[in-house]
């Protein structure tokens, strides 16, 4: 009996605390101006957007920002006029150039913001990009008994990257597209042609950043863990018919500044919070923008100058930590849709496991 | 014939052997008042009766195994043998008679078939010589209240003469004085947790009277919460005093009893949550209370995260809360100062308790140095399982954490002669986690005192205190995939402190105390260092601070008529920040910051870098009022030069200390407080109302995105910032009966303002904002409820305003994810705290002499489950994550959501 009661007492007190949705009443506040600024030496990834934030519960788009003037001050060449492609939505007719120091001039509504001055970065540069056997660990949980451990074996994509004192800090962006084969049943006749399709997966949550670890001395970015994909390939595909047939993983790597790793990474700190015992202060995110006619009106977002270089690399991971991991480099880059499939040819994307 | 007819027969014969002694009538009465003198230290009922029969001529007749487990610790002067024989009996299951003139009888109650009901009920206590009888009208009794099983006076005991309506209460050494009329009366001693005593007295004329009280299943819940204090003044105001018994009679979760979650039921302190043991008195943070065990301070209070406090709660005395008023021979810190005594020892034998809970087990043993020692001594230790029960858990989160600590205290109370005494104590603890992850924490404390009281003479008493306590806490981080990248982070305090005090009492109603401390400090802010062979890792450590301050203080405690005292004091504090260290100097037309340095100065080890000083008067007045009760008044001036770093809402262990140095001013509060106090109907009611004013200056608040830890300068992060707290305090007891307990509400405000001139140092534009701790609505109830003998049932509830905090009020888009502006500092309010909690106890066995007791408390904390918000928080909303990325909701945590039920077992022996 007593240890019935020790064993009600326990789970009642490990499982009592929770978590639920919280409504609060949130007062109406006016409008802030937010810039996204996405300024790289390649000219597609090369542009401003001026939004406006809205209340928290809103479910309607914000209020558009309309009249603006958006200018990049390149200090040895002059002012680059923004070309604005639609509402808030700027470009730039040139690209940044490595080292050289720039800033970002808006005006709107009278108002004049501007950045800090900001240096390109050198075009960053992978030492390399491997992947190493990982077995991810997670607990399922039913109503009843304890958590089963649920160990899922996959690989981890890994890359190292030098550190210098130009370029220090690095972000990461993925994507991976899953090819597959679909053969159809032969009723009787001749086989139909195989289906050859493909699904991507893209990043979520988090910034991926990388730099100096603390207090280490190390010259080099060594083993950061840009995604983690299972040997079980049928997991990302919806039916056991699709045969996986490897995958073209595209790695972006952006060059930042400090203060760029900074302010990611402290908006990773606001996508984390989770509520714990010893959770920091909230602190407002601020960039480096500021209103310049007046200091106390307050603009949200970063210009963000960041050199960028691609990486793309075919893999097949094999089915377990036993097999041989076949990755090569892909040097013809391919536009590849998110999904879809061709009939009785391969995509030109594709890439063959050799 | 068995063994137990055999027994039987036997004690028979012997008491109809007694009785046919008794039934043969008494020639005369002389015996009863043959005068006794001596002093019995410690000596057993067979010797006493051996060295009266021999010295009187008195034979006693009894059964050896009868007496054989009574000592008894008395001094009698020229004493009438029947006052002897009332005293020793009193609340003893023995009686006795005198028979033929020269011989007494001593029997068990209940045997001479006059006394049949087997109770305790004291017999009539003669005080005076018979022959005297009739001589005087009134007569004045003399006495201490005594714990029966302890021997320790006990202070706040009610004696009262109903017939008369007078009473009167005991002193903190357990000294009382009533005037009676001569002539037989009964008087109710009482005290909560203790059984009430019911003692008749045939009063003759001047004489003492002791009484012993019982701490015994059936009797009441004490609850011990007093003006009076040796260390208090007589017109001291704001500080309460809570015995050992009460912090262990309320329900708190998982039965375990606790100082600091005992103390938050009281007027004017709060928490900021369940799972945090620091606490906030007055709207000041955790950092502004001084916690003292006998003297040395405690610089981290907690184990297992805040579950419980580190104290130990079967080694404590009692607590003493200063809220205000505080005493001039106290500094260091603002808000509070929380004086914990630690138990003596018993003097009379050698006794062992402990009890068994659901997360950890506790035991104490305490005793008398040798069998006629009159040093004594207590050990004591708790030490945890929770690792095993969260291994054994269904919650992943727990199951993969790590989360264990023991503690041992131990204290000796050294007698060195009659006018002399030491008492040395030493505490060590330490505390190991790591919550679902790859950094492992571990804190500990190293705490140790001596305290030397000489009484010189009868007026003057010197007292020296020597203090010493460490913190260290340590974090083990390990690096999964590249070892070379482990390190470990280290972080420290030391403190070190000589205080004296001499008091001179020319008189009762006039004390005087002067003294000195001297502290010495030595913060290690965090130290980097490899943990693996080869490492990454570059060993780097932020200097050591090292620091001295100074109090020379002095207060004089008079009554100026019969209805006013006072209480005037003053305390000179002097605070040097010593060498060696280099000190930046910062551009004064910019914020501080790396880029502001325009100079440095070096320090060598023993210079000065940087002086503070002032004075801190004190000053309680107190007038009694004519319809009873009296009004007090107080105002005290503190500077505290020690800040605990942190940015969260609750102190973790990985907050650092921070001293006063060129850049981070002392705190300072001058705080004001009036209050009514009345204790109507004798004493059975306390009630009082107080009102206070808190003005604060230099507090410390963070800038936006500081960098805490292993920041070189620390002081570019910081920002000082002004408050003040203001608030209403009411507070009803009942002190005694089946149902007793108190009421208590505090209605209270703290706000803070940043006045700087630079926009990354201001909060909420430079307005005043209201500090974290501001819960304006506070109410707790205690009750108590004696069902029978032997079950009692106990229940509190807390209702308090929510807890400010920053919610986000607006959002937006940012490569693709949604990022929210949070709203100006502390606008929202989480909602309001409410809790019941209720305990039902089936207390140890009423027979006093039983060996082994053990009582059970079956209790539930938060009865009706109540989600009580613990923080509130914005997050990535799982549940839609796969359909839409970028959507996060705000989400309340609720640290104890369900009722929690418990059993402790206690024992003792």
């Amino acid at each position: 009996m007593i240890k019935r009661l020790f064993y009600i007492t326990l789970f009642g007190l490990l499982l009592s605390s929770c978590e639920e949705y919280y409504t609060p009443d949130l007062k109406s506040v006016p409008p802030i101006l937010v810039v996204e600024s996405h300024l790289t030496n390649d000219p597609n990834q090369n542009f401003v957007n001026l939004s406006m934030t809205k209340s928290f519960y809103a479910t309607e788009a914000s209020v558009p920002v309309v009249g603006a003037k958006v200018e990049l001050i390149q200090f040895k060449e002059g002012i680059i006029k923004g070309i604005e492609t639609s509402t808030g939505n700027f470009t730039f007719p040139s690209t940044p150039v490595s080292g050289e120091k720039y800033q970002l001039r808006i005006t709107y509504l009278k108002d004049i913001y501007e950045s800090d001055q900001v240096v390109m970065p050198p075009v960053p540069e992978i030492d390399s990009l491997y992947t190493k056997n990982d077995v991810v660990k997670s607990y399922r949980t039913n109503s009843s008994g304890p958590p089963t451990l649920i160990e899922t074996p996959g690989r981890q994509i890994c890359i190292d990257a030098p550190l210098s004192s130009e370029l220090e800090y690095y972000r990461f962006t993925w994507k991976a597209v899953l090819q597959w084969v679909y053969n159809p049943p032969a009723f009787g006749g001749p086989p139909p042609p195989s289906w050859y399709g493909w699904k991507t997966l893209y990043q979520t949550g988090q910034f991926n950043l990388a730099g100096p670890k603390e207090f280490s001395i190390s010259d080099k970015v060594s083993q950061h863990e840009v995604f983690w994909l299972s040997y079980n390939n049928q997991i990302y595909l919806d039916s056991v018919q699709q045969i996986p047939s490897g995958w073209i993983v595209t790695v972006n790597q952006y060059g930042i500044t400090q203060k760029s790793h900074d302010f990611y990474e402290q908006l990773n700190k606001q996508f984390s919070a989770e509520g714990s015992l010893f959770d920091p202060v909230q602190n407002q995110i601020y960039g480096n923008l500021i209103c310049k006619t007046d200091p106390t009106k307050i603009v949200l977002g970063f210009f963000d100058l960041n050199s960028y270089r691609q990486y793309r690399y075919y893999l097949y991971l094999g089915t377990g930590p036993d097999n041989q991991v076949n990755q090569h480099r892909i040097t013809t880059i391919y536009e590849i849709p998110g999904q879809g499939y061709e009939i009785g040819f391969h995509p030109v994307f594709w890439e063959y496991n050799q | 014939m068995n063994n137990k007819f055999y027994f039987g027969f036997k004690k028979m014969i012997f008491i109809g052997v007694v009785m046919l002694f008794l039934n043969n009538p008494g020639t005369a009465q002389s015996i009863q008042e043959r005068l006794i003198n001596g002093k019995f230290q410690l000596t057993s009922l067979q010797d006493f009766f051996n060295t009266i029969g021999k010295e009187q001529g008195i034979h006693f007749y009894y059964r050896s195994d009868w007496i054989k487990p009574y000592m008894i610790n008395l001094e009698f002067i020229d004493t009438p043998l029947i006052q002897v024989l009332n005293i020793i009996f009193d609340r003893k299951p023995l009686t006795f008679r005198f028979f033929q003139n020269n011989s007494v009888a001593v029997f068990p109650k209940g045997s001479d078939g006059k006394d049949l009901s087997g109770s305790d009920s004291p017999q009539i206590l003669v005080i005076g010589n018979p022959l005297n009888e009739g001589r005087y009208a009134t007569a004045q009794i003399k006495g201490k209240v005594l714990d029966g099983k302890s021997s320790e006076p006990l202070p706040g005991v009610i004696i009262f003469h109903r017939q008369t309506g007078t009473g009167t209460k005991t002193n903190p050494k357990g000294e009382y004085t009533l005037d009676l009329p001569t002539g037989d009366h009964t008087l109710q001693v009482s005290m909560m947790g203790y059984e009430e005593l019911s003692q008749q007295i045939r009063l003759i004329e001047n004489g003492s009277a002791d009484f012993e009280l019982f701490e015994e299943s059936h009797t009441l819940n004490e609850v011990t919460i007093t003006g009076d204090n040796s260390k208090a003044s007589k017109a001291q105001m704001s500080m309460i005093k809570v015995s050992s018994r009460v912090i262990k009679e309320l329900p708190v979760m998982m039965g375990e009893a606790d100082v600091i979650k005992s103390i938050v039921m009281l007027p004017g302190v709060q928490s900021v949550g369940e799972m945090s043991s620091g606490f906030n008195v007055r709207g000041g943070n955790a950092d502004q209370n001084l916690v003292l065990i006998e003297g040395a301070p405690v610089f981290n209070t907690s184990h297992l995260f805040g579950f419980f406090s580190m104290i130990n709660p079967d080694a404590v005395k009692d607590v003493t809360l200063f809220k205000g008023g505080v005493p001039a021979s106290y500094g260091e810190r603002v808000s509070s100062i929380m004086d914990v005594a630690l138990k003596e020892g018993n003097l009379q034998h050698l006794s062992i308790y402990g009890g068994i809970g659901l997360i950890n087990s506790r035991l104490t043993m305490e005793g008398p140095f040798g069998k006629k020692s009159k040093s004594t001594f207590l050990v004591g230790g708790r030490t945890t399982y929770s690792d095993w029960m969260m291994k054994q858990s269904h919650n992943a989160l727990f199951m993969n954490s790590v989360a264990h600590f023991y503690d041992v205290n131990a204290t000796a109370n050294i007698y060195l002669s009659e006018k002399s005494n030491l008492k040395l104590m030493g505490y060590i603890s330490q505390d190991v986690f790591n919550l679902n992850s790859s950094s492992l924490y571990t804190y500990g404390n190293a705490i140790a005192s001596a305290n030397w009281k000489l009484n010189i003479s009868k007026s003057l008493i010197s007292n020296l205190n020597l203090s010493y306590s460490k913190y260290d806490f340590r974090l083990d981080q390990k690096d999964v995939s590249l070892p070379e990248d482990d390190y470990r982070l280290s972080t420290g305090l030391e403190y070190a402190s000589t205080k004296y005090i001499l008091s001179w009492l020319p008189n009762e109603k006039h004390r005087i105390n002067t003294g000195f401390q001297v502290i010495g400090y030595k913060i290690k802010p965090g130290e980097i260092s490899s943990v693996s062979e080869p490492t990454n890792i570059v060993p780097e450590k932020i200097p050591n601070e090292q620091s001295i301050e100074l109090g020379l203080f002095a207060d004089d405690d008079l009554n100026i008529t019969e209805k006013t005292a006072v209480n005037i004091g003053m305390r000179y504090v002097r605070y040097m920040s010593m060498g060696p260290a280099t000190v930046l100097k910062y551009d004064p037309n910019q914020t501080i910051n790396s880029g502001s340095v325009i100079d440095s100065t070096v320090y060598k080890a023993g210079e000065v870098a940087k002086m503070y000083q002032g004075l801190e008067p004190r000053l309680s007045l107190k007038f009694n009022l004519t319809k009873g009760g009296s009004l007090r008044f107080s105002y005290q001036r503190i500077h505290q030069f020690m800040n605990q770093i942190s940015n969260t809402s609750v102190i973790s262990p990985v907050d650092f200390w921070k001293s006063s140095d060129e850049h981070v001013s002392p705190l300072i509060s001058d705080q004001f407080a009036v209050g009514l106090f009345k204790n109507p109907l004798k004493g059975l009611f306390e009630a009082s109302v107080e009102v206070y004013y808190k003005n604060l200056q230099n507090l410390l608040e963070y800038k936006n995105s500081a960098v805490l830890v292993m920041n070189h300068h620390i002081e570019a992060d910081l920002i000082q910032a002004n408050g003040y707290a203001y608030g209403l305090e009411v507070y009803a007891k009942k002190n005694s009966g089946r149902l007793n307990g108190w009421v208590s509400y505090t209605y209270s405000r703290t706000m803070r303002r940043t006045d700087n001139n630079f926009p990354e140092e201001v909060i909420n534009a430079g307005n005043y904002y209201p500090s974290v701790y501001d819960r304006p609505h506070d109410l707790s109830t205690v009750m108590n409820y004696q069902i029978s003998r032997r079950w009692r049932f106990s229940g509190n509830f807390v209702f308090m305003s929510g807890r400010p905090i920053t919610l986000p009020e607006q959002k937006y888009d940012l490569d693709g994810r949604q990022v929210v502006y949070f709203s100006d500092r502390n606008k929202y309010r989480m909602p309001s705290y409410n809790r019941l909690d209720v305990s039902i106890t089936l207390d140890e066995n009423l027979r006093k002499r039983r060996m082994w007791k053990g009582s059970w408390t079956f209790s539930v904390y938060n009865l009706y489950g109540r989600k009580n918000p613990y923080s509130v928080f914005y997050r990535q909303d799982p549940s839609i994550q796969q359909i839409d990325r970028s959507q996060y909701a705000i989400y309340k945590l609720s640290i104890i959501g369900v009722p929690v039920p418990s059993i402790t077992y206690n024992f003792k022996f």
